[in-house]
């Protein structure tokens, strides 16, 4: 299978830059004084009640789920501005649409460039999740349904990102409409699932719509991505 | 063949090109030169069908530029005035990127590389980050990329603006070998000096309007036709004097080292005449010739000192076609 040259030529970009690095760090490392500083609670309690409080391991999995999330939520759409904005700084975007390239190629790419990114700061979480799984309090269902979670957010942010950046040209006012985009679809989302009883739908199932709904969102924003790329001809009298 | 068809654009309330019609021969090295703002980049953009028009039609081959984009993008390579260097990024890394962007691959696409690299004189300097590279370099590169998928024409937006003499020496050479292979070149350019010795059709557009086209010799002789014809005479002058003073054709006579400088308003045949009279009357000429047209001067009273048009910032800004 052919690789998109775009994310190609940005992985190998990546790699050799100190970003990628430095969000795995400080991102794990974030995460991992929080895991401490919740199991340094666990045992200070068990210690001095002889209890061990099982919920606090449900809390890690909780918070460490909910910073992550949202990390993902911030630095997408910061991240797929910077891709676009680098390329038209550079004014290469006019210059790979004169290659074979189509809108669709290039929107594509950045994407799956922001979100390799992204689905590797989440992957590297994981060993921090396990911390949770095996003391139990979650299922294997639940960290399923969190990467589902994580996966859809980050696409969704990403797109909207991408989307905003194409159409606004000033960096700092695309990422701001990309966050007000996003905290929208999300609201959103979350009124859904909490009115769920209104439309008769279980827990889950509102959970599982609430994604699928989020999931389409961002394939419209990457369509109207794409349609902005595109140069448009004019509608000649016949 | 490329042939725009009184195209127009307007970016708002500036107009950037306005009926242009031009038309590039297969195998020209076609100079559009004008002033900054005359349209220059839109009608290039237009080419690449990065932009379109407002009305009017642009051909390639018979084919209209953004109707068969796969097609016409195979046939058209293009190299911007400023390269786009990614950091990070190792020269022979880019021209692989751009191979891949035009769907190349495989021993074959290798070698074409290291024979463009070759080309723009850049083998040595594969391994090297782009953004270590000089403008000169860079631009070379860009050009190497611009040619990797063999295009038929070549575009170029003010390939040697800003380089130091030397590369645009070396860049006019790459230029002349590209010229001599049979591909279009179609150069875009603020000055006359870089081009007007290579350039084989010019055409001057000034505030989105072509003033001025044809071929190359074609038009050094209408700047030709305007400039005066200097007589040398050994001895005196004032024989030569009486018998052009009887020419109705000779608008002025002036003294110039030594040498008589006539404005004369007849054809090259009138002109032999008068060569043949000056003769026939005992004048000891030694020389009798036009003076060399001087194209910079032609352009400046073409396009006229009139201020820069603003088109160059939505010029800038159009990276991404306007929707």
């Amino acid at each position: 299978m052919k690789l998109n040259p775009i994310f190609r030529r940005d992985e190998i970009i990546n790699a050799r830059s100190l970003t990628l690095p430095l969000l795995v760090t400080l991102l794990n490392g974030g995460l991992s004084i929080l895991i401490l500083i919740n199991l340094f609670y666990i045992v200070s309690t068990a210690e001095l009640t002889g209890e061990i409080a099982y919920r606090s391991f449900l809390r890690i999995y909780y918070i460490a789920a909910l910073v992550e999330l949202l990390l993902v939520i911030l630095i997408a759409p910061a991240l797929a501005a910077s891709s676009v904005a680098s390329e038209r700084d550079q004014r290469s975007l006019g210059l790979l649409l004169t290659t074979q390239l189509t809108p669709a190629d290039i929107i594509i790419g950045k994407l799956m460039s922001v979100m390799s990114t992204l689905m590797l700061l989440v992957a590297t979480a994981l060993p921090i999740f396990a911390t949770v799984y095996i003391y139990g309090g979650i299922t294997f269902f639940d960290i399923l349904m969190y990467l589902l979670t994580a996966f859809v957010c980050a696409m969704l942010s990403t797109s909207i990102g991408i989307l905003v950046s194409v159409s606004i040209y000033i960096p700092t006012a695309a990422t701001l409409v990309s966050y007000a985009g996003m905290t929208l679809c999300i609201l959103a989302a979350l009124l859904l699932v909490h009115f769920r009883g209104r439309f008769g739908i279980g827990g889950v199932q509102a959970y599982i719509i609430a994604l699928l709904l989020l999931m389409l969102l961002s394939l419209l924003a990457l369509c109207f991505s794409m349609r902005q790329l595109k140069p448009h001809p004019v509608r000649r009298k016949a | 063949m490329i042939s725009f068809e009184n195209v127009t654009k307007n970016y708002g309330h500036v107009t950037a090109l306005d009926g242009l019609t031009m038309h590039v021969e297969d195998g020209a090295l076609y100079a559009l030169v004008g002033p900054n703002g005359a349209g220059k980049t839109t009608a290039l953009r237009m080419l690449l069908g990065l932009v379109y028009p407002d009305s009017g039609q642009i051909l390639i081959d018979d084919m209209e530029a953004g109707a068969d984009v796969r097609r016409l993008k195979r046939r058209i390579g293009y190299v911007p005035d400023r390269i786009g260097a990614y950091p990070n990024l190792r020269v022979s890394e880019y021209m692989d990127f751009f191979a891949d962007c035009y769907d190349l691959s495989g021993v074959k696409m290798k070698r074409q590389i290291q024979m463009l690299l070759d080309l723009v004189g850049l083998r040595d300097r594969q391994g090297q980050f782009m953004d270590s590279l000089s403008r000169g370099m860079q631009q070379k590169l860009s050009l190497a990329r611009a040619l990797i998928h063999d295009p038929k024409i070549l575009v170029m937006d003010e390939p040697t603006a800003d380089l130091d003499p030397a590369t645009r020496f070396e860049f006019r050479q790459i230029l002349a070998s590209l010229a001599d292979s049979g591909k279009t070149l179609l150069i875009s350019s603020r000055t006359l000096t870089e081009i007007s010795d290579l350039c084989t059709d010019i055409g001057i557009l000034d505030r989105g309007r072509l003033v001025m086209e044809g071929k190359i010799h074609e038009v050094l002789d209408r700047v030709d036709a305007s400039n005066p014809i200097i007589i040398s005479i050994a001895g005196n002058l004032s024989s030569a004097m009486q018998t052009l003073k009887h020419d109705r054709l000779v608008r002025s006579i002036s003294i110039r080292d030594k040498n008589l400088l006539i404005t004369y308003a007849g054809t090259q045949k009138d002109e032999s005449a008068l060569l043949r009279r000056l003769i026939e009357a005992g004048v000891p000429v030694r020389g009798f010739h036009r003076e060399k047209g001087d194209l910079e001067s032609l352009f400046l009273q073409l396009t006229g000192a009139h201020e820069e048009r603003r088109v160059t910032y939505y010029e800038a800004e159009s990276d991404f076609p306007e929707g």
